[in-house]
């Protein structure tokens, strides 16, 4: 009589979705891309609103890191029109990442629905941090709550 | 448990604080995000954040009638899910709060 053993391979766990990136310019866009890069963050980019519309809904994406002011079929805002459709992406978060630091820039990004705003230039530190937030905490490290003045046990 | 460093201040401000004047001027075509409540804090490394709760129905996916804003200079963090007695946490509490979604 044999007897056979069966060994389950084991599974690594499921890919979270790329982090979008969305960036009307290039050197703006590669900043980021690179940042997103250091913190282990899978990324992909796009400059256009109805392109990012699409990609975001079929992939399930659940992490936006957009420039504001890009426009789409949908509306003047890409960002509000991806936060409205609830439907679709109930656990989207949209940090907005952006050149446009007036106070009326901020209202927008606001009023759009973004979740987080941070102006540019920023540091990859800070960008990871709040990234890092918006992710749900899992890859929060000690220093990200450092930063912030708070020290784990 | 999360210990906090002993830095950290929080009060009630009777100054005019940095956000209202940045929500101030909306371009979108949604009602104003009416500041309910101001307060500061300092962190524990020192950085002043501005802590408002403002309405939210009218904020695309929308998670409640209110949300927080937590802005100090070049961030905002928007939290929706937040006790009813915040304006009571001290500063650490607060700061911790900030990470919430």
């Amino acid at each position: 009589m044999t007897t056979r053993s069966t060994t389950s391979i084991p599974q690594s766990p499921p890919r979270p979705p790329p982090v979008l990136v969305v960036d009307d310019d290039v050197s703006g866009a590669r900043a980021t891309l690179l940042s997103l890069d250091d913190g282990g963050y899978a990324t992909t980019a796009e400059s256009d609103g109805d392109a990012v519309l699409r990609l975001v809904r079929r992939e399930a994406m659940r992490l936006v890191v957009s420039e504001l002011y890009i426009a789409c079929s949908e509306g003047a805002c890409v960002v509000q029109a991806l936060k409205a459709d609830r439907v679709r992406l109930p656990r989207l978060r949209v940090l907005a990442h952006s050149r446009h630091t007036a106070p009326a820039d901020d209202a927008w990004a606001l009023a759009a629905g973004c979740d987080a705003v941070l102006h540019k230039p920023a540091a990859t530190r800070s960008l990871l941090r709040e990234v890092r937030r918006l992710d749900g905490g899992e890859r929060t490290d000690a220093g990200d709550l450092a930063d912030d003045g708070v020290q784990g046990d | 448990m999360p210990v906090i460093w002993p830095t950290t201040e929080c009060r009630v401000t009777d100054e005019v604080p940095r956000l209202p004047a940045r929500l101030a001027p909306l371009t979108l075509a949604t009602p104003p995000l009416a500041a309910v409540e101001y307060m500061e804090l300092v962190d524990g490394t020192f950085v002043r954040w501005y802590v408002s709760e403002v309405e939210g129905r009218a904020v695309p996916g929308t998670r409640g009638s209110h949300c927080l804003l937590f802005a100090c200079d070049g961030i905002i963090r928007r939290v929706w899910e937040y006790p009813p007695n915040w304006r009571t946490l001290d500063a650490a509490a607060l700061t911790l709060l900030s990470w919430q979604r």
